[in-house]
C-alpha cells in the first residue's frame, strides 16, 4: 500500500501503540515503585535494629573493658594507638571521686578527684563508648552515694557506679553496672575472737607475708610470741583486734586494737554430693571414688570425685587430675618420706574440701607430715573455688586440725580455708600458702612464706547488679 | 478517474481500520486483563509483605522488651547470692523479680515483672497482681520460653520446662532464656504468621568471682 494514499486518520493509529507504552509503563512503574518503597522501608527497619544491636554491645563493650581495667594491678603498662599508660583503674576513697575513658588522650583533669585516662580500645575498632550529658566519647565510674552523701557500702563493700552508653547510627543504649570493691583479704586471717592466743609460736618460727596479717582474737595476748619468732607483714600491716605478748620480732609495727575481720570467704559454698548438700551448695556432678581410704602407695593419677574415707599417700606419688576432691570422712594425709602430691596438669588446679562421711562416720584431718618428698597443689584458677587450695567443712564438729611436721616442705599455692579449725605448725616444716583459719600454732623452725600466686594482691571489683536502661 | 479510485480505497480501507482496531482492542483487552492481574497480585502481596514487615516490628519489638527486661532480672544490689529472682518459669509464662525503686533491695510492692501470652495478647506485667498485666502486642499466636541453667549451653538437653513446677534450686540454676514468639495476622482471606526468637542471658546471675 502507498502510505501517500492513506488518509489522515488511519495514519493517526499509531497512537494506540503509544497509549499502550503509556499504560504498560504505567502500571510497570507503580508496581516497581511500590517494590521500592517496600524495600526502603525494610531496610530502614533492618538498619534500626542492627544499630539497636550494635549500640547495645558497644555499650557492654564499655562495661567490660571497665570491669577488667578495674582488676588490673597497678601498675599495667599498655601501648594503644602510640600512647603508653598505665592501664589499672584505681578509683579513690573520697566520695567525688570519677573516672572517665577516652579516646583521645588523657585530658586536663576536670578536678583533682577526676581520672581521665584513654580507652584501651584502639581507634579502629570504633567502639565509642560515651557518657550522656558527660564529655563524649567517654565512660563513666563513679562511686554510688548514700543518702548522707557518702560511698555507699553494700554488705561492708564500697560500690562502684559504672555506666555506658554505646551509641551507632541514631540509635543509643546505656546499660548501668553496679561492682563492690572486695577488698584485699589478709595473707592470713585468723579468725577467732574468743581463743587466746589467736596465734601463738614457740621456739624460731617465721612468718613471711606479702599482704596483711589479721588476728581477730580480742585478748590482751592476741598473739603470743616466744623464742626467736620473727613475723613479717612484707607490703601489708600486722592488726590484731586485741594485744600482742612475748618478746619475738614483728613488722611492721602491730596495729592493735583493730576491727574484727568478718571471714572474707565467708561467702564460699560447699560443693554437693551424694547425701551432702547443705544450703547453696555447688552441684558440679562429683561422682564417688572411693568408698573406703583411698591408698597411694606407688605412682597413681587420681580423678577429681567423692572419696569416702579420705586419701592417704604413704610413700607414694599422687598425680591429681584438675578439680575438686572431696574427703568424706578419713581426712587428707600425706606421710612417710619420700611422698608426693601434684597436680597433673600446668594450667589448672584442684580444690580439696573435707568434711564428714554424710553416713556418719567420722571427720578426718587434713595432715602433712613428710620429711621429704614434693608437695606442690595448687588452686584452679578460675571457677567457684579460683584461689582455693584446701577447704574444711566449716559447720563439722568436731573441726580436725590442719597439721604440718616432720619437716614438710610444700607449696600449696592458694589459701587453705579452715575458718573454724586450728593450723598447727611444728618442726622444721616450711609452707608456701595463704590461709584463713581459726587459730594459728607454730613451733620450731617452722616457716610460711608466701605462695607463687597470692590471692590476696590488691582490691577487686565484682559485678553486683545489671541495669539495661 | 481519480475519484473512484480514492472512493474505492477508502471503502476498503474503512473496513479494515474497523476490523484492526477490534483486533486491537481484543489484544488491549488482553493485554490489560493481564496486566491488570499482575497489578493486583503485586498490590496483594505487598499488603501480604507490610503485613509481614508489621508483624516482624512487633514481634522484634516485643522480643526486644523482654529481653531488656531480662537481662536485669534479679537487679538486688544488697543480696549476697546473686540470682536471677525468678520465680515462674514455664513454657507460656516467666516472672521474675527486680529491684525497681531502685533501694537496693526487692521486696517492696511492685517489683515484679512477668510475661505471659493471654489468648492473642503478650502481656508484660508492671505491677503486682493481676491487674497489673498490660498488653505488649496482640495477633500472638504462640509464645514459648526454654531455659537453661549455668552449667549448661544452649544445645544442653536438660532444659526446662521440666513438665513439673521447678525447684527452688532449678530456678535458681537459670542463667539463661530463649524466647519464641509468633504472631499472625489474616491478609485477604489468608493468615500469614511470622516467628522470632531471641535469646537473654541473664546477666545478674554470677557467673564470676
Amino acid at each position: 500500500m502507498n502510505r501517500s494514499l492513506l488518509p489522515a486518520q488511519l495514519s493517526n493509529e499509531r497512537g494506540v501503540a503509544l497509549v499502550m507504552v503509556f499504560v504498560f509503563l504505567l502500571l510497570l512503574s507503580l508496581t516497581t515503585f511500590s517494590g521500592a518503597f517496600s524495600i526502603v522501608t525494610h531496610t530502614q527497619v533492618v538498619r534500626n535494629i542492627e544499630n539497636e544491636r550494635r549500640a547495645f554491645y558497644v555499650a557492654e563493650a564499655g562495661i567490660a573493658e571497665a570491669k577488667i581495667r578495674l582488676n588490673m594491678s597497678s601498675p599495667t603498662m599498655v601501648t594503644v594507638d602510640g600512647k603508653t599508660f598505665d592501664a589499672a583503674i584505681v578509683p579513690e576513697a573520697r566520695e567525688d571521686w570519677a573516672g572517665y575513658l577516652q579516646f583521645s588522650g588523657t585530658g586536663p583533669a576536670k578536678s583533682a578527684s577526676t581520672l581521665k585516662t584513654p580507652t584501651i580500645q584502639r581507634a579502629a575498632n570504633r567502639l565509642a563508648y560515651s557518657t550522656e550529658g558527660q564529655d563524649e566519647d567517654t565512660l563513666m565510674l563513679r562511686w554510688a552515694l548514700d543518702d548522707k552523701g557518702k560511698i555507699l557500702k553494700i554488705n561492708g563493700q564500697s560500690v562502684l557506679d559504672v555506666t555506658a552508653v554505646g551509641r551507632s547510627g541514631s540509635a543509643k543504649r546505656s546499660v548501668h553496672l553496679q561492682m563492690a570493691e572486695v577488698l584485699a583479704r589478709p595473707s592470713i586471717h585468723v579468725n577467732s575472737t574468743t581463743a587466746c592466743p589467736g596465734l601463738k609460736t614457740n621456739g624460731n618460727p617465721s612468718i613471711r607475708t606479702g599482704a596483711t596479717i589479721q588476728v581477730n582474737s580480742t585478748c590482751s595476748g592476741a598473739i603470743q610470741l616466744g623464742g626467736s619468732s620473727d613475723i613479717t607483714a612484707a607490703t601489708g600491716q600486722v592488726k590484731v583486734a586485741g594485744g600482742i605478748g612475748g618478746k619475738g620480732k614483728i613488722s611492721p609495727v602491730p596495729a592493735t586494737g583493730s576491727p574484727v575481720m568478718p571471714d572474707p570467704l565467708g561467702s564460699l559454698k560447699p560443693p554437693c554430693f551424694a547425701g551432702y548438700a547443705p544450703a547453696g551448695c555447688i552441684d558440679l556432678g562429683l561422682k564417688t571414688k572411693s568408698n573406703s581410704t583411698y591408698k597411694v602407695s606407688g605412682k597413681m593419677t587420681l580423678e577429681p570425685g567423692v572419696y569416702y574415707g579420705g586419701i592417704d599417700v604413704k610413700g607414694g606419688t599422687a598425680s591429681l587430675n584438675p578439680g575438686v576432691y572431696v574427703m568424706a570422712g578419713g581426712g587428707f594425709s600425706v606421710s612417710a618420706n619420700g611422698s608426693s602430691v601434684v597436680v597433673n596438669d600446668p594450667k589448672r588446679g584442684v580444690m580439696i574440701y573435707n568434711t564428714r562421711d554424710p553416713a556418719g562416720g567420722k571427720m578426718g584431718a587434713v595432715s602433712f607430715n613428710t620429711g621429704s618428698g614434693n608437695v606442690n597443689l595448687r588452686a584452679e584458677p578460675d571457677g567457684p573455688y579460683r584461689g582455693i587450695v584446701i577447704f574444711q567443712d566449716r559447720d563439722a564438729t568436731p573441726q580436725p586440725a590442719v597439721t604440718v611436721q616432720g619437716g614438710f616442705s610444700g607449696v600449696l599455692d592458694g589459701t587453705i580455708y579452715a575458718i573454724n579449725a586450728a593450723l598447727d605448725m611444728q618442726g622444721g616444716s616450711s609452707l608456701q600458702t595463704e590461709m584463713v583459719v581459726g587459730t594459728l600454732t607454730m613451733g620450731g623452725n617452722a616457716t610460711i612464706l608466701p605462695p607463687p600466686h597470692p590471692s590476696t594482691a590488691g582490691s577487686t571489683f565484682a559485678s553486683i547488679a545489671w541495669l539495661d536502661v | 478517474m481519480y475519484s473512484q479510485t480514492s472512493s474505492r480505497t477508502s471503502f476498503a480501507e474503512a473496513g479494515y481500520a474497523i476490523l484492526e482496531v477490534t483486533f486491537a482492542a481484543l489484544v488491549a483487552m488482553v493485554l490489560l486483563a493481564g496486566f491488570g492481574t499482575f497489578y493486583l497480585a503485586q498490590q496483594h502481596r505487598l499488603q501480604e509483605q507490610q503485613a509481614r514487615l508489621e508483624m516482624l516490628q512487633n514481634a522484634r519489638a516485643a522480643i526486644d522488651t523482654m529481653i531488656r527486661e531480662l537481662r536485669s532480672a534479679g537487679r538486688n544490689p544488697h543480696a549476697v547470692d546473686r540470682l536471677a529472682g525468678i520465680t515462674v518459669a514455664d513454657a507460656r509464662q516467666v516472672q521474675f523479680t527486680l529491684d525497681l525503686d531502685g533501694d537496693g533491695t526487692v521486696g517492696g510492692s511492685d517489683e515484679l515483672r512477668g510475661f505471659r501470652q493471654q489468648g492473642a495478647e503478650l502481656q508484660m506485667q508492671t505491677r503486682n497482681g493481676l491487674a497489673g498485666w498490660m498488653p505488649v502486642v496482640d495477633g500472638v499466636s504462640n509464645l514459648a520460653f526454654e531455659y537453661y541453667p549455668k552449667t549448661a549451653n544452649l544445645s544442653d538437653p536438660t532444659t526446662m520446662p521440666l513438665g513439673r513446677t521447678p525447684t527452688a534450686d532449678e530456678l535458681a540454676s537459670i542463667k539463661t532464656i530463649r524466647i519464641r514468639l509468633t504472631v499472625q495476622k489474616s491478609v485477604g482471606g489468608r493468615t500469614i504468621s511470622q516467628t522470632e526468637v531471641g535469646t537473654a542471658d541473664l546477666r545478674n546471675v554470677l557467673t564470676e568471682g
